[in-house]
């Protein structure tokens, strides 16, 4: 018991610091899913998106400042795309983002040109930061915390301005949005691209951080994502909109921790997926069992 | 003013189910002009609103307001100067956001969105006093989420979102039907005082004869996708419900109950 404990116990600051790369894959799908009601599937490949881009440009020879935004305006794209997909194909949402996400693992391996690269030389975001020092942990925590702590206020005042409230409207009531001026289509675009921007960065931090690119680290990750938001939103609720914002932030600190806690305890790395699956599967089907409605995922289709 | 002219529409066109809805139908409200719309169920209110407000895009017409041709304007670009009430209370407001975002989001209508906060304290005593009117306490209730409120309540806000840019044409389409019948009369009531307070073009599709006779200074009848009958001004005035159901021979069952 006590050694569970330790092994968990040591490796929280190494889970925390991954925590919060990956609570911007988590608010890159939050957005979607409970702004937009649009269930985007894209993050599976605009995630690893994200990580090529950023991994081929900095072989390249890139600036790590420039490869990061360069993986974000990319990752973007892809999301505008799904929404295109959707609204202009008429495409069933969950559909247009599996077609992109599919298509994306191909572009993927061209973008990187093999499967797994490996940044070994060249210099990253971390050391752009810290001058080069080396990346320990506190600085590499120190960099992140800032980072994920300036995305979410940015996030909650974007949402306060009249463009976000727009597109919360579209995602609402597209019928009342597009009564009261506002472009359904527009919205839709640029708020998939927003959420799969966020994708992208993450990715391209990740990358970075851990020193390679791999063309299958997106595999999983929505419902990883899905899983922090859920707990997210159960701590902290969803009546007002800062904690729907919040909420993918401290799930995805919550539910790492809880991951590395598992692993801790001995359960095999390779169940996980399946853990977190039954986990979603619980808390999204549980209201309907009790007799509820699935008043969680009624979404556009 | 308000002009559609020769609009055609037929839903399923060339299948089995083809089902004409506007057939050439002819309209001009001129500004301020206030009518009622009749008729039997399915003679085209609403599809004669769509084609107006942009939810359904004509086969061949055109319609335009203030000269501007809206004819192949999306809804979203027509919202400038087209307001309406939906008959659903659940249609015309964003049930999850708060009654001040959905009224920032309406008094926003037809203009670019920006950058800034969408609300502040000057807009919200603004929001205030406008709900004030309605008498419903809802003055009190900023920050509640529309979803909380009742289907009066709800359908009163929606009518003060669709006036509070006092928009070139107003639509309602049996904004009241939904409503209990005490509740009806409430919404109603501001309903009209708001329409004539300001001046406002409107069409307001009505199964409720005596709203018809009553409110309004022109009263028009569809019927099979085209303008039956219609009477303005002191004609309308003189006018009672006995005599209006002569009048429009009318035998429509629906018609008379209500
Ligand atoms: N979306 C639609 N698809 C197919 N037919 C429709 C549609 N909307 C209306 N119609 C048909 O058009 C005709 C006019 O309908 P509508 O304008 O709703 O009448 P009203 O509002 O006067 O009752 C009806 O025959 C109706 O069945
Ligand atoms: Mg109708």
């Amino acid at each position: 018991m006590m050694e569970i404990f330790n092994n968990f116990y040591n490796l929280v600051p190494v889970t925390f610091t991954q925590s919060l790369i990956y609570a911007l894959v988590a608010a890159g799908i939050m957005i979607p899913f409970r702004i937009l009601n649009f269930p985007d599937l894209t993050s599976e490949g605009s995630f690893p998106f994200g990580g090529a881009i950023c991994a081929a440009l900095l072989v390249a020879g890139y600036h790590p400042i420039a490869a990061t935004l360069i993986a974000v305006a990319g990752a973007f794209a892809a999301g505008c795309c799904t929404a295109f997909i959707h609204l202009k194909l008429k495409i069933n949402t969950l559909l247009a983002g599996i077609l992109m996400m599919t298509m994306l693992f191909s572009i993927n391996l061209r973008v990187m040109g093999k499967s797994n690269v490996a940044l070994f030389d060249t210099q990253n975001l971390l050391e752009v930061v810290w001058k080069n020092t080396g990346t320990e942990l506190d600085q590499q925590i120190a960099v992140f915390v800032i980072l994920v702590i300036v995305i979410c206020l940015v996030l909650l005042w974007f949402f306060k301005t009249e463009i976000g409230m727009a597109m919360r409207a579209v995602g609402a009531n597209l019928n009342m949005a597009s009564a009261q001026g506002i472009s359904t289509w527009a919205y839709t675009i640029v708020g998939l691209g927003i959420a799969n921007g966020l994708n992208g960065l993450a990715g391209a931090i990740l990358v970075q951080q851990q020193g390679y690119s791999d063309v299958n680290m997106g595999l999983g990750i929505l419902i990883d994502g899905l899983a922090a938001v859920i707990i997210g939103e159960t701590l902290l609720g969803r009546q007002a909109v800062w904690r729907q914002i919040a909420a993918p932030f401290l799930g995805s600190v919550v539910y790492y921790q809880l991951i590395s806690l598992g692993l801790a305890a001995g359960l095999q790395p390779s169940d996980i997926k399946l853990a977190t699956g039954i986990f979603v599967l619980i808390t999204l089907g549980l209201p309907v069992l009790r007799g509820g409605s699935a008043e969680t995922m009624k979404l556009r289709e | 003013m308000l002009e559609v002219k020769d609009a055609v529409k037929i839903f399923h066109r060339g299948t089995v189910n083809e089902r004409p809805a506007l057939n050439g139908l002819s309209l001009k409200l001129e500004t301020g002009d206030f009518s009622a719309v009749i008729g039997s169920n399915g003679a085209g209110k609403s599809t004669l609103l769509n084609a107006i407000a942009g939810g359904i895009s004509i086969d061949s017409g055109t319609v335009s307001v203030d000269g501007h041709d809206l004819t192949s304007s999306p809804t979203h670009k027509r919202a400038k100067w087209v307001a309406r009430v939906f008959q659903d209370p659940l249609g015309g407001t964003a049930g999850p956001m708060t009654i001040e975002e959905n009224l920032a989001l309406a008094a926003l209508r037809g203009q670019r969105h920006s950058l800034r906060l969408g609300l502040n304290s000057q807009r919200r005593d603004y929001y205030r006093d406008l709900l004030k009117t309605l008498g419903l306490g809802l003055e009190d209730r900023l920050t509640a989420k529309v979803e909380l409120l009742s289907g009066g309540q709800r359908q009163s806000l929606a009518l003060i979102m669709a006036i509070i840019t006092e928009p070139a044409v107003l639509l309602l389409d049996e904004h009241c039907a939904a409503l209990d019948p005490k509740t009806a009369g409430i919404v109603m009531d501001s309903t009209v005082k708001a329409i004539e307070a300001a001046g406002l073009t409107t069409l307001m599709v009505t199964h409720n004869m005596q709203h018809a006779i009553e409110y309004g200074n022109r009263l028009i009848m569809l019927e099979a996708g085209q303008l039956r009958l219609e009477m303005s001004g002191a004609e309308k005035t003189s006018l009672d419900v006995e005599s209006l159901v002569e009048r429009f021979h009318i035998t429509d069952d629906k018609i008379l109950l209500s």
